[in-house]
């Protein structure tokens, strides 16, 4: 095998981490050819991926044996809310996701008790996944 | 396959052949980052191609 110096394996290394981070970065973009089982089209597959990101969170912090007493109203607000998103993801999903009015409200109302619940109980812990779509609905809900 | 698992599947074997190269700190300290964001990658990349669930229980409060 070729013996590479140490520069060209430096360069190697860093062209290999931006090539992560770039396919990190598109890894929310569904296309024909990478829809999940089931998904009707990308906007349906994308609603899904984001109901499933903040589900996943509150049923997280359903569990965290580290939230305030006083923050238990936030999460079963959250709880409220992520049924609310997911129950209206199916109607979408089963009507064939082609009106998403009612599915966006309920995951801006998702984001919102979930910003609360993350004001109210700091420690709880979210990835970078949750926080991109926390945002992306608190956005939605500005405008 | 798709051009996003083709990206993940030459950086795994990049990252292979490169670890023969774990000579320095800074060689290391790189490889130790490109393996865990290979792998944060991996992971998302699979649950993304998870099928659509429609049959989640709701949500439990909490006492």
């Amino acid at each position: 095998m070729v013996q590479l110096r140490y520069q060209q394996v430096r360069l190697l290394l860093l062209t290999t981490l931006a090539l992560i981070v770039s396919t990190a970065a598109c890894s929310h973009q569904y296309t024909k050819t990478n829809l999940p089982a089931g998904a009707i089209n990308s906007n349906d597959a994308q609603f899904y991926d984001d109901v499933a990101t903040l589900r996943g969170f509150v049923a997280g912090a359903t569990q965290n044996q580290d939230v305030p007493a006083q923050a238990k109203p936030y999460v079963n607000k959250a709880v409220t809310s992520a049924n609310a998103a997911y129950d209206a993801w199916k109607a979408y999903h089963s009507a064939g996701a082609n009106d998403s009015t009612a599915l966006t409200a309920a995951l801006v109302q998702l984001a919102g008790d979930i910003s609360s619940l993350i004001s109210a109980a700091p420690g709880v812990p979210y990835d970078a996944k949750t926080q991109a779509a926390i945002v992306k609905y608190q956005q939605k809900g500005a405008h | 396959m798709d051009p996003q698992t083709a990206i993940l599947v030459a950086v795994g074997v990049l990252i292979g052949q490169l670890k023969q190269y774990e000579q320095t700190a800074e060689i290391a300290a790189y490889l130790k980052m490109a393996e865990a964001g290979y792998t944060n990658a991996l992971a998302a990349h699979e649950a993304a191609k998870q099928k659509v669930d429609t049959t989640l229980p709701p949500l439990q409060p909490v006492a």
